[in-house]
């Protein structure tokens, strides 16, 4: 089965297992107690969340721990931003157009060469 | 009704401009008025097909002044003149294939734009709602879960996207 960030974040669950341990590295019996959802569930979820590569866990001692390996929301989020950002450009040069057409009409400028040539 | 459970989960972009919405619809729909404002200022745009109808394409060729020539399409689904223009935007080849995002692994192959004109006191209110069209049961998962709550006027699942990026930097 195909695991990815979409994935991984598409359920409230598994996003508040991401905030919890997003600060502070978590064990995760801690990490289980914190939900009213059963202990296996929880496993399940955090067995998905590393298997999109949002959580790593490593051994301390008897303890497992979870840490969040938040690069890879970057790639989610990022292209939001820029297609926000995209098109924030492209409705900037809109706008200078649109008053730039609405001037000429109301002065009625002399003609402005262009100088095209074929 | 895949509208309209496709628009729940978009995000939305929402933009004033100072001009009627006649006047806005025609430099958006008209292609020599689109030609002037569409390409981005650092680049040079060459439109390849410019048909701007139900079923027409805009693609286009542009050159950052020293970078790659990158190929861009809009493929217009609906144009009701002054009220809704629906079309998708994608990178592209040079054949109008879509293709993915250069440089951006999480770029959806196919967006598709909603937008809803709407004019008051001479002024034309944009409303654009995104949403990726190709998306994976995943990606629509991701959407529903990162813009739902927009609707509350709360952003949600985007705040949260936030607080984790800050914490990286």
């Amino acid at each position: 089965m195909r695991r990815d960030v979409f994935q991984a974040i598409a359920d409230p669950t598994r996003r508040a297992i991401i905030h919890m341990v997003a600060h502070n590295n978590m064990n995760l019996n801690a990490v289980a107690e914190k939900f009213d959802v059963s202990r296996p569930a929880i496993s399940k979820h955090i067995k998905i969340l590393t298997e999109c590569g949002l959580i790593a866990i490593h051994q301390q001692g008897r303890e497992r721990y979870c840490e969040a390996k938040l690069e890879k929301l970057n790639e989610v989020s990022n292209w939001v931003e820029q297609y926000r950002e995209f098109w924030n450009k492209k409705f900037d040069a809109l706008e200078i157009y649109l008053e730039e057409l609405q001037a000429k009409d109301k002065h009625k400028p002399k003609r402005k060469k262009h100088g095209k040539h074929k | 009704m895949e509208n309209i459970s496709n628009a729940t989960r978009a995000f939305v972009l929402v933009r004033e401009f100072n001009a009627p919405r006649e006047l806005f619809f025609n430099v958006c729909t008209q292609p020599e008025h689109l030609i002037k404002w569409w390409g981005p200022k650092d680049s040079k745009l060459n439109a390849k097909t410019i048909d701007i109808r139900e079923g027409g394409k805009f693609h286009y060729e542009f050159t950052y002044s020293n970078g790659p020539t990158l190929w861009g399409l809009l493929s217009y689904i609906e144009i009701t003149p002054y009220d809704r223009i629906v079309f998708t935007t994608s990178f592209a080849d040079e054949k109008t294939n879509p293709v993915k995002a250069p440089m951006a692994a999480g770029f959806p192959l196919v967006i598709k734009n909603t937008w809803t004109l709407a004019e008051k006191n001479g002024k034309t209110t944009l409303t654009m709602e995104v949403v990726p069209v190709d998306a994976s049961p995943n990606e629509v998962e991701f959407f529903a879960g990162m813009f739902g709550s927009m609707e509350q006027g709360n952003n949600g699942m985007l705040d949260q996207l936030d607080d984790y990026l800050t914490t990286l930097k």
